[in-house]
């Protein structure tokens, strides 16, 4: 992490900011098994009902419509509408359990066919796969099991991911996320593992960034370089179900404040661990979740306008260089009524909102 | 009122309050308070009703007199979580008003008030968004609409959005066969939710009046009025006339956000 005081040097370094994608809008064999034939996150999205007065369900997209990844104009207009709205590229989810990979299609057909031509980078999503959104909690699908062969083989699966040159490096480092380091035991030396295959593989140095989704520890302690916010993690919810005017009586998830959450976020401290900030344009899951959601309240583009410009101004601050990077989750979380992609409502205000933010950002840098 | 009585309501209020029926239980304190002004109990907790519905300058009275009874852990507690609660209220405001000026490519031309007042072929639909607005505004609201073809009065609900007062409403929503494209609509106080009615309807002019405002209630309101974004909203203070807009120009979103001041609803109302 570069010090402050040497900044200015870098203060012209562009910011990067990417979002995360979730690559589960084409069937594969075992959702349509667990879930039902032609089961995508689609499926998902359009089980959305109205909690409450006013409340925002289902969310149904505008332009590029209920795409399926499998197709490479929906990938390529993907990326066109997030350059051309200050996405500078993707962070996908990577399903990969013990040697089997999931919804690796889309992944894998944009490394093949080379387009469209627009960085990205992984996020290993190391959690076992459930039943959680029918509410049948626990009943494991897909299990993740650790251990230092396994690590092994994780790492020789990424290296090809690593070795394209669209891939999102820091100072030449291939950056590279875990979605629930606290899952995985003796991170340490799985993580020199991880490190050492790549090393042995010719790959310059990993840059291991560990996702906030508990309480986190500083990551050098377990051998990683930095941690990457991930909200509505660690959100301290102050449940608004009292006020929503005809909530449902079938309703036991909470209903909080995107407003409130975007205080707390611009009153974080810095952390002494290298820390990128995170910005979300709206939070609903009660599509996945139904009655036992989660749903922030108060989203508007000109909010989440607003917060993009805080986070960016205070990265530009802290960080310089390469690690100049602000995350978005998410691009296409439409399960969880989080998403960048324009939709019925909002068409691309939300876009337009983190381009603006962005601008703002980069002007108030100049009038500096 | 017995002894025993004030008892079983107090009892009945807490299992109430307890089920989530906070109405029922809010008018059993209230009956309870009506016999015994000064009982501990109803004071506190139609206080931590009041906190739960982010009533929270009511909460904190109710609290601090039910304090002044006698010292109670528990009571002190929720009085700490109103007054942290009245903070976070007062920083989202502050935060609001930082971000009201991004809504200025929603700001209508005032120009286009004048093109509407000069040919009133349209309706005119005063939604009043604001359950302490004034009678006189009402009035005065009214006779600036004087040449509308048809004048109706529509008053939103806390609980179901816009409540019906006439067969153009139906459920909640206004029938679009009964909004032409050259209505007007006034949509009075920024207190209370307009509901999606506004989105689902092609009015032809959109106006919030304001009357007594806070950041975070002019955002959301202006917001629903566009229709989220997707129409443009002429914003007045309420000692501006309609036809004053027509001449001289609204008041910027930077305007509003520098007047708006939480719990000084007075300093944007003006008129009142």
């Amino acid at each position: 992490m570069t010090d402050p005081v040497k900044m200015t040097e870098c203060e012209s370094a562009a910011m990067r900011t990417i979002a995360f994608y979730l690559p589960q809008f084409h069937p594969i064999p075992e959702n349509d098994l667990w879930w039902g034939t032609g089961f995508t996150e689609w499926t998902n999205a359009r089980r959305g009902k109205p909690q409450f007065i006013g409340h925002y369900q289902p969310h149904e997209p505008e332009e590029l419509g209920c795409y399926d990844l499998r197709e490479a104009s929906v990938r390529a207009a993907q990326a066109d509408l997030a350059r051309r709205h200050g996405v500078y590229g993707f962070c996908y989810y990577f399903y990969w359990f013990n040697g089997k990979r999931l919804l690796e299609r889309p992944l894998n057909d944009m490394l093949t066919d080379g387009t469209p031509d627009f960085p990205f980078c992984v996020c290993w999503a190391n959690e076992n796969w459930t039943r959680r959104w029918d509410g049948l909690d626990r009943e494991i699908l897909m299990e993740q099991i650790y251990g230092p062969a396994d690590a092994e083989d994780l790492m020789l699966e990424l290296l090809t991911l690593f070795r394209d040159r669209r891939y999102i490096r820091i100072n030449g480092r291939p950056l590279l996320l875990i979605y629930k380091t606290h899952l995985i035991p003796d991170l340490a030396s799985i993580a020199a593992i991880w490190r050492r295959v790549a090393a042995e593989a010719g790959v310059p140095s990993l840059y291991l960034c560990a996702c906030e989704t508990s309480d986190t520890l500083d990551p050098r302690s377990y051998g990683f370089d930095a941690a990457v916010e991930f909200p509505p993690h660690r959100h301290q919810a102050v449940s608004l179900n009292a006020k929503m005017p005809g909530l449902s009586a079938n309703f036991d998830g909470i209903v909080t404040s995107y407003r409130s959450h975007i205080l707390q976020s611009l009153d974080r401290r810095p952390p002494s661990y290298p820390l990128f900030r995170t910005v979300m344009p709206m939070w609903d899951n009660t599509a996945r979740r139904q009655h036992s959601g989660t749903i922030f309240t108060g989203s508007s583009p000109e909010l989440f306008g607003h917060w993009v410009e805080e986070i960016v101004t205070q990265t530009r601050s802290r960080l310089a260089g390469d690690e100049r990077l602000v995350f978005v989750n998410a691009w296409n979380e439409w399960g969880e009524g989080c998403h960048l992609e324009p939709d019925q409502r909002y068409g691309r205000q939300y876009l337009e909102a983190l381009r603006d933010g962005l601008a703002h950002a980069q002007s108030s840098v100049r009038e500096r | 009122m017995e002894r025993q009585t004030v008892a079983t309501l107090l009892q009945e209020a807490l299992d109430a309050q307890r089920a989530g029926n906070l109405d029922q239980a809010s008018d059993k304190y209230e009956l309870v308070l009506l016999e015994e002004p000064n009982n501990f109990d109803a004071l506190h907790m139609l206080g931590v009703i009041c906190l739960q519905r982010s009533h929270l300058e009511r909460a904190e009275v109710l609290v601090t007199q039910a304090l002044s009874m006698r010292r109670d852990t528990a009571a002190e507690y929720n009085l700490s979580l109103i007054r942290q609660c009245r903070e976070f209220s007062v920083r989202e405001g502050q935060l609001c008003r930082r971000v009201l000026p991004r809504l200025a490519k929603l700001l209508l031309p005032a120009k286009d008030v004048e093109t509407w007042l000069r040919s009133p072929c349209g309706a005119a639909h005063i939604v009043v968004a604001d359950p302490d607005v004034a009678p006189h505004l009402l009035q005065q609201t009214r006779n600036l609409l004087s040449l509308a073809r048809q004048l109706r009065v529509w008053f939103a609900g806390p609980e179901s959005g816009i409540v019906r007062q006439d067969t153009v409403f139906e459920r909640g929503r206004l029938r679009a066969e009964a909004v032409g494209a050259h209505d007007l609509a006034i949509v009075v106080g920024t207190k209370l939710p307009v509901g999606e009615w506004a989105t689902d309807t092609a009015l032809g002019l959109r106006v919030l009046l304001m009357t007594c405002d806070a950041p975070c209630q002019f955002l959301d309101r202006f917001r629903e009025l566009s229709g989220e974004g997707r129409a443009q909203v002429l914003p007045c203070f309420s000692d501006v006339s309609l036809r004053d807009c027509s001449v001289l120009p609204a008041p910027t979103l930077g305007e509003i956000a520098a007047t708006l001041v939480p719990g000084d609803a007075m300093a944007v109302a003006g008129a009142e």
